[in-house]
């Protein structure tokens, strides 16, 4: 009997050490030590989820992840809620959120009062490109014959795009404004989404669609579109026959990048941890795969060259938005 | 065409023991998602990703097919027992459904609703096979002046239909399109309406609406109602018989085809199934011979109602299969899905992954089968929501509602907004207001006013692109005609009130 009161009294009291020593050993464990919420700013199934669920997996597979992660979708608000939540959420390094140039965009247009530089910048991962595409069948078979009709006059060819303000309507204001074609009274049509869009190029609604590269490939693959120009610096390998920008004597070349923020005032262990991580994992070949799958293209950055791009990327929004009307009043 | 034999070679691959269990796993999945409120198909297909990364494409698609086609039919269940439509496209079910149960005719509206929706749903996969490229192509057809067009056609023949007073199913349907205008707006980017809260900027979900002016309208409605009175202390609903009788059948049958093919077609547009179930119903309302009974529990309105917006799954999944171009919601998630399996959709994914396709549209005809075994059993488990007394009930129907506001964005702004449009819901009925107007003004409202602006931005002429385009003209004669006819008649029906007073 007594025996077994002693019996328990040594497994209970080294239980009590156990529990003791893993509980100092947590104190001195390093970040994480608890799972990471990863923030889509968009609805399942969307782009920005897509990439949440491919840094899960990359993460998952190359055994690189140290906690899970919680995945949470903060879609609405044009991104916004996203934004507010990550304010909110100050000094939290168990927060990170995906968005696009959308918080950029939104604090210029004045729908949120939070810019870029409330939150934390970590890294830009990915990045689409544009392009512009006609029927098989239009007349125009060079980016250069629509800028002949533009120029004699900006309202004759009618652009559709997926939303605005985005990089959709960028592609054609930029390389427009170069060539000299008075830009602010070019048509621009929105449509709901890209699908909805190229179903209107295709039923020849709209003579010309400025979308991204993904959704107009596999349709130009096919032989019902043709794609005239690509908003990559260099010639994108999958239509080495289609010129970029640059070939076209045009100085323009536009990202349509994703990118990971955190809270403002993120803890510094967090922020270099996942400079780290996703310096890391972009170059794992569970990622590459990923991006090849939907045309997606690396454009890493680390925290601080993205804060500085960022920076740039503002000033050219700013000027555009600005010529055209706009921007949110007393935010010249 | 070779046609049958792939079809053939889809059934024995959709038919093997892993794909039939995912198929039954998916269809009971999205029955669930469908008897649910909020949470939607696409929402559901989409949290799906992540699991069928371990299962192969074949079986991944079959479960997902199944949730979109298990939601549609578990759409009904909740619009009939409790009075709160899942989706816009199942409103016009509970204008005739819930009148219906309360009747004691809960499980015979049931029972037609399912059978409706296996017709609606198995017509529509037989057409996507048959004729899926020719519609292709004419829905091609469709730019921003012939959806206008198509869009005002049903929202007149709508309104002038469900309201009895001329001037309120107007008002009802103008605050329908002013809350459609809330939000971002397409074409310039900047918020309208928003009142500076960041959740209103993507507009407000028409489920919100939905849940807060039917179900939640119902109990506040209860409450004022039964204050006061002890007598009703135990009072039930009841769930009564749920086989319908010959007569019962003979009255359903011909909308439920009807309505299939109205779904169908509509199906292939944007909004589809919101368009087909709204023009269906009121199509049958036209035909009846007891137009009266409408909104108060007449079976043909629900069926084909039900009929169609199950018919929309197929004509909806002809752009994404033949052209590779989805409309939006589920259709947009399977896009992704699709791509995720390195598939390249496009208009060569009936070609270069025939196998696959065949087999995909092989499990839908399963799909159908299986919900509609399934179904027809639950309608006697469901029924017995009928029995619990009203006092139990009606409090029920508020957390379900809640929680099903909540389940959309996980926001509580949701759940603000479906309390406060229940109280409106509360007082359109109780002064005569139609909220079913009111919610086809929300629903087709921002599409109405996208598309009439982007004709306008797209035309070269004015406004004259709604007369030049043949398919607009066509549907603008055919509203005029429709409102000619109802001037008419109306004045008739008058000279006859006049005499009989």
């Amino acid at each position: 009997m007594l025996r077994k009161t002693f019996h328990a009294a040594l497994i209970a009291l080294s239980v009590v050490v156990l529990v003791l020593v893993s509980e100092q050993g947590r104190a001195q464990e390093a970040y994480p030590t608890k799972p990471v919420q990863l923030i889509p700013a968009g609805s399942p199934g969307g782009g920005l989820d897509i990439h949440a669920r491919a840094i899960e997996q990359a993460l998952t597979m190359e055994k690189m992840l140290d906690k899970p992660f919680t995945v949470l979708h903060k879609g609405g608000g044009g991104g916004n809620i996203l934004t507010s939540y990550l304010v909110n959420q100050k000094g939290n390094g168990y927060v990170i959120g995906i968005n696009s140039n959308r918080v950029l965009l939104n604090e210029l247009m004045g729908t949120i009062e939070y810019g870029f530089r409330d939150l934390t910048p970590i890294a830009r991962l990915t990045t689409e490109f544009n392009c512009w595409a006609v029927r098989a069948d239009s007349k125009y078979k060079t980016a250069a014959d629509v800028f002949e009709d533009l120029k004699k006059d900006p309202t004759s060819v009618a652009f559709g795009v997926g939303t605005v303000p985005s990089n959709d309507q960028f592609n054609i204001l930029l390389p427009s404004k170069q060539k000299g074609v008075d830009y602010t009274k070019v048509k621009i049509v929105a449509f709901d989404a890209g699908g909805d869009a190229m179903a209107k190029l295709l039923g020849a609604h709209v003579p010309v669609l400025s979308t991204g590269f993904s959704e107009a490939v596999n349709q130009a693959e096919a032989g019902k579109v043709r794609i005239l120009s690509v908003s990559a610096p260099s010639k994108i390998d999958r239509v080495p026959n289609v010129p970029c920008w640059k070939d076209l004597g045009i100085d323009v070349a536009i990202y349509h990048w994703r990118g990971i923020y955190g809270p403002p005032d993120m803890p510094k262990e967090a922020y270099d941890y996942w400079n780290k991580k996703f310096a890391a994992m972009v170059k794992t070949k569970t990622w590459k795969t990923s991006l090849d799958k939907f045309e997606l293209f690396d454009a890493f950055l680390t925290g601080d060259e993205f804060r500085k791009e960022l920076a740039k990327d503002i000033e050219t929004y700013r000027e555009l938005l600005g010529t055209m009307g706009m921007l949110k009043k007393g935010k010249k | 065409m070779e046609t049958l034999p792939l079809l053939m070679n889809g059934f024995s691959q959709a038919l093997t023991m892993p794909n039939l269990l995912s198929a039954l796993i998916g269809c009971f999945l999205g029955t669930v998602v469908g008897v649910l409120p909020g949470i939607g198909p696409s929402t559901t297909v989409a949290l799906m990703i992540p699991i069928s990364f371990a299962m192969n494409p074949a079986t991944a698609l079959i479960m997902m097919m199944g949730v979109y086609c298990g939601a549609m039919y578990g759409g009904a269940i909740t619009s009939i027992l409790v009075n709160v439509p899942g989706e816009a496209s199942s409103v016009l079910t509970a204008v005739d459904g819930y009148p219906l149960a309360k009747q004691g005719r809960g499980g015979v509206a049931m029972v037609l609703c399912q059978v409706g929706s296996f017709i609606g749903g198995t017509l529509s996969i037989v057409g996507l096979m048959i004729v899926a490229m020719p519609l292709a192509m004419f829905a091609l057809q469709f730019g921003p002046a012939e959806n206008f067009s198509v869009m005002f056609f049903a929202l007149i023949l709508a309104a002038t239909l469900i309201s009895e007073s001329m001037l309120r199913g107007m008002t009802a349907l103008v605050v329908g399109l002013i809350l459609a205008s809330i939000g971002t707006d397409l074409q310039t980017g900047i918020g309208r309406l928003t009142m500076g809260v960041p959740e209103l900027l993507d507009g407000i979900d028409n489920v919100v609406v939905i849940i807060g002016v039917f179900g939640v309208g119902e109990v506040l409605w209860y409450v004022v109602s039964a204050y006061g009175k002890t007598a009703s202390a135990f009072e039930r609903i009841g769930a009564g018989r749920w086989i319908p009788n010959p007569k019962e059948w003979r009255y359903s049958w011909a909308p439920m085809f009807r309505g299939s093919l109205t779904g169908f077609l509509t199906g292939l547009l944007a909004a589809g199934s919101v368009l087909g179930s709204f023009l269906a119903y009121s199509f049958e309302k036209r035909l009846s011979k007891h137009p009266e009974q409408f909104g108060k529990g007449a079976l043909e309105g629900m069926t084909a109602c039900e009929s169609a917006n199950n018919a929309s799954t197929g004509g909806a999944l002809i752009p994404l299969l033949t052209l590779g171009i989805p409309h939006s919601g589920t259709t947009a998630v399977l896009l992704t899905v699709l791509t995720m399996y390195g598939l390249k959709p496009g208009p060569q994914m009936m070609i270069d992954q025939a196998p696959l396709m065949w087999t995909v549209i092989a499990s839908l005809y399963i799909a159908n089968v299986i919900l509609i075994i399934m179904n027809l059993p639950a309608v006697g488990i469901f029924i017995k929501i009928l029995d619990i007394p009203l006092k139990f009930l009606m409090p029920i129907i508020l957390v379900f509602a809640s929680v099903g506001a909540y389940s959309i964005n996980t926001s509580l702004t949701d759940v603000i907004m479906v309390l406060l449009f229940g109280i409106l819901g509360f007082f359109m009925r109780w002064s005569g207001f139609t909220p079913v107007a009111m919610v086809l003004g929300m629903v087709l409202g921002e599409r109405l006013e996208q598309s009439m602006r982007q004709a306008l931005m797209i035309s070269s002429n004015g406004m004259l692109i709604f007369l030049t385009k043949p398919i607009s003209l066509f549907f603008l004669l055919l509203t005029l005609a429709v409102v000619a006819v109802d001037i008419v008649t109306r004045k008739k029906g008058r000279v006859a009130d006049d005499s009989e007073g």
